[in-house]
């Protein structure tokens, strides 16, 4: 059967449109009107997106955190696992729930009705991000990690923060904290040395360092500060002191408030790193310093440099081969570097020549009670006594048959 | 009507088969527009070759070996300039309010500029810029006074008819732990104003000719949208790296990124947060002066307590002034106060242009 026949194409390849003609003669008032409104909302709303563009008003997109929780129903993000088998026979296990991970701090402190959030950890290259511009000066004194634990007491109201930086030693930590307490005071709390505040307290336990910051002030605080700082002193480790510290604390007297620690560029010198600074009598600007080096003949060219870098400023009066005395051509004082065995120390900004001498020998009889063992009043605590204090011996440390600092029963 | 039922006479083929499309009309192309169609066929594929495999360097080639013309362009913002002249050029560039409570400090301070209906208008978006950089309590001195939040955004709900007060920051720690521990959001939301605080998306690229560390840096920008002034609310602190945190080193807070590498030239920065921002007053609170310990603090005795607050249109002669005076460190300035003036930000030397009142 044929189909009907199509009509010829008016083009064998390409179309070509031509104008389309308008076959009608009259447009009805009503259609163009209508035809015309349609255009111009088309028109207004072209315009009113080209306007906005991405100028939106950012309120539209919040919601209220209110509005969201009260409108969220219970989910259940966490099922704990299943827990383990238990011999009946032993008895119910010492608290059910599962105790909150407290990191390095003892689980003591939470009592009382205290409750503990998430522990944050930080290390030196997030430092940053819990106290920027701050992170610095940490990290100068080779800031090793932080434990910031949130606490807060739901009767009180009070909610305390503990940072816990661990400064990898306790020179380190000694260092900084000196660096920020200034010439506030210093309790003792176990092996804890720490400085109260009005809202909490800061101070060094081993090689942490930690602030206690809370608020508000209250018996809530005061005692939650005080279990801190007892729990950071008995937790704290009882390793050795550097034999810099111990001389200082030993032979001098000086008390740990009056002791600082210069992990790089002491006396504005490149070279001279890893100096201890005390100050034997508050009212005086006098300060002896010491440093352990590696071996004597180190100690020997520190010394050396120490003078010679100084020389523009310092005027040699004493010189001989163990001991330097000079004195600031502009400020008048006397300077003394002075080495024995692996120990290199003396005495800055002294007012007398005679003075400096004197806090000299008695640096250099601490070095011989160290070296030698002749029973030097040395520190009885591994972070030094509180203000004042200054005997003791060095269980923790001494020097050893090379002049090198060792740690143990001491000398 | 019998005749459209006659059917055309079949054509057939000298082979005698019927041929298939009889109405099929044979119309051959003529030369010349043969040639058009394969010139212009020719045309377009070189062009397309053209375009997709000419070298990238050259001009309108599409080429992309390495991806980098496919990445989505990223279109710099710049902000605008929010100053607003003062009424006279007798009015000194920066008024300091001491003595009562903080409210009256602020009002005493911005009366010596003018007057804070002078600066925003009824129906103003106001962005209001409170250093919020740590979660702590605002005891110690490393962030802005929730009071003087409290007593500055009514002010410009009450006294300007501002229509919106936005107070945003974008602390590294925790935002929302930042502005609940220094009390600023409680502040805030009592008075009028909303906070905004930094997400993913908030955030563009900001372009600020003449910065040399910032000139093309991430910004928190979504609070700035449709902004009419700016305002900032600092405290005045010492700082480990710069030695005194004002008015200027507030606007650091409101970079995005990786910020923390600009420690590496902190006064360099600073100098560049002069000239990113031009806003309309900058406030100082001397209510609480963290005299060390700075820029976090932690003791509230390294807290002084003050009984100032300044007002100025010249943020670098009011920093000048806050060191020498809160901060009581003469005149040995931070090195980016001398580099703020050199980019115009204002005038180191505030002899003559400060007035106080008790």
């Amino acid at each position: 059967m044929r189909t009907k026949p199509r009509p010829p194409r008016k083009s064998p390849i390409f179309t070509e449109f031509k104008r389309a003609k308008l076959l009608r003669k009259r447009i009805p008032l009503a259609e163009a009107a209508s035809g015309l409104a349609v255009l111009l909302f088309l028109a207004l709303a072209a315009g009113w997106v080209h306007a906005r563009k991405d100028d939106f008003d950012p309120a539209e997109r919040d919601l209220d955190l209110e509005l969201l929780a009260a409108k969220s129903g219970p989910e259940d993000l966490y099922n704990l696992p299943t827990q383990r088998w238990r011999d009946p026979s032993l008895g119910p296990a010492a608290g059910t729930a599962p105790a909150a991970d407290l990191g390095p701090f003892p689980a003591e402190i939470l009592a009382g009705g205290w409750s503990a959030g998430r522990v944050q950890r930080f290390t030196p290259e997030n430092l940053y991000e819990k106290i920027n511009g701050q992170a610095e000066q940490y990290l100068k004194f080779d800031f090793q990690e932080l434990f910031v634990l949130p606490l807060s007491h739901p009767v009180s109201g009070t909610t305390v923060d503990v940072y816990l930086y661990d400064q990898g030693s306790f020179a380190n930590a000694l260092g900084l904290y000196a660096e920020q307490r200034g010439d506030k005071e210093t309790l003792a709390e176990g092996a804890a040395r720490y400085t109260p505040t009005s809202l909490g307290a800061f101070g060094i336990s081993g090689t942490s360092l930690f602030h206690v910051i809370g608020t508000p002030e209250g018996p809530a605080l005061s005692e939650m500060t005080r279990r801190l700082v007892a729990s950071l002193g008995a937790a704290a480790g009882t390793g050795g002191t550097p034999a810099p510290f111990q001389l200082l604390t030993s032979a001098l007297g000086v008390p740990l408030d009056g002791i600082g620690y210069t992990p790089v560029n002491a006396f504005s010198l490149g070279f001279a790193e890893r100096f201890w600074f005390g100050t034997p009598d508050p009212a005086s600007t006098a300060r002896a310093f010491a440093h352990e080096a590696a071996n004597e003949a180190e100690a020997r060219e520190l010394m050396k440099r120490l003078v010679e870098a100084q020389s523009a400023e310092l005027e040699v009066l004493e010189r001989s081969e163990e001991e330097v005395l000079t004195r600031h051509r502009f400020l008048g004082t006397h300077y003394l570097f002075a080495w024995e065995g692996a120990m290199v120390f003396g005495v800055e900004d002294h007012p007398s020549a005679e003075g400096a001498r004197s806090l000299a020998a008695s640096l250099r009889a601490g070095v011989d009670g160290l070296r030698f063992g002749l029973a030097p009043a040395v520190a009885e605590t591994p972070v030094g006594a509180g203000s004042g204090a200054g005997g003791g011996s060095g269980e923790d440390g001494g020097y050893g048959e090379d002049g090198g600092y060792a740690e143990g029963e001491g000398s | 009507m019998s005749d459209s039922k006659k059917t055309p006479p079949e054509k057939t083929l000298p082979s005698g088969k019927p041929v298939q499309h009889p109405e099929y009309e044979k119309a051959p192309m003529s030369r010349r527009r043969l040639l058009k169609r394969i010139a212009a066929a020719a045309g377009v594929a070189g062009a397309a070759g053209y375009l997709s495999f000419a070298p990238e360097e050259w001009p309108l080639s599409m080429k992309d070996p390495t991806g980098r013309r496919g990445m989505p362009k990223v279109r710099p913002v710049r902000l605008q300039d929010f100053t607003v002249a003062k009424p006279t050029a007798s009015h000194p560039d920066v008024g300091v309010g001491r003595g009562g409570p903080p409210e009256q400090m602020l009002r005493k301070a911005l009366d010596m500029i003018g007057g804070l209906q002078h600066y925003v208008k009824p129906r103003d978006i106001v962005l209001v810029k409170p250093n919020v950089a740590f979660d702590r309590a605002p005891q110690l001195g490393a962030t802005s006074q929730p009071d003087l939040l409290d007593a500055l955004i009514r002010f410009l709900l009450v006294d300007c008819r501002a229509q919106e007060v936005r107070v945003c920051d974008n602390p590294i720690e925790s935002p929302p732990d930042c502005f609940m521990k220094t009390g600023i959001r409680r502040a805030v939301e009592k008075a009028g104003g909303r906070v905004y605080l930094p997400d993913s998306n908030a955030f563009k690229v900001l372009n600020t000719p003449g910065a040399k560390l910032i000139e093309h840096w991430a910004f928190f920008h979504r609070p700035f949208t449709n902004v009419d002034k700016v305002i900032g609310v600092a405290p005045v602190k010492d700082h480990n790296l710069c030695s005194a945190s004002m008015g200027l080193k507030n606007w650091y807070g409101l970079l995005g990124g990786v910020r923390n590498q600009f420690h590496q030239d902190i006064h360099g920065i600073v100098s560049d947060l002069s000239i990113m921002m031009k806003p309309t007053i900058t406030i100082l609170d001397g209510t609480k002066i963290l005299m060390k310990n700075g820029p976090t603090g932690g003791d509230p005795s390294d807290v002084k307590d003050g009984d100032v607050v300044m007002a100025a249109v010249d943020p670098v002669a009011q920093d000048a002034w806050a060191f020498e005076h809160l901060l009581g460190r003469g005149r040995d300035y931070p090195a980016y106060l001398p580099k703020a003036q050199e980019k115009g930000a204002g005038l180191l030397d505030w002899a003559g242009r400060v007035k106080e009142t008790t």
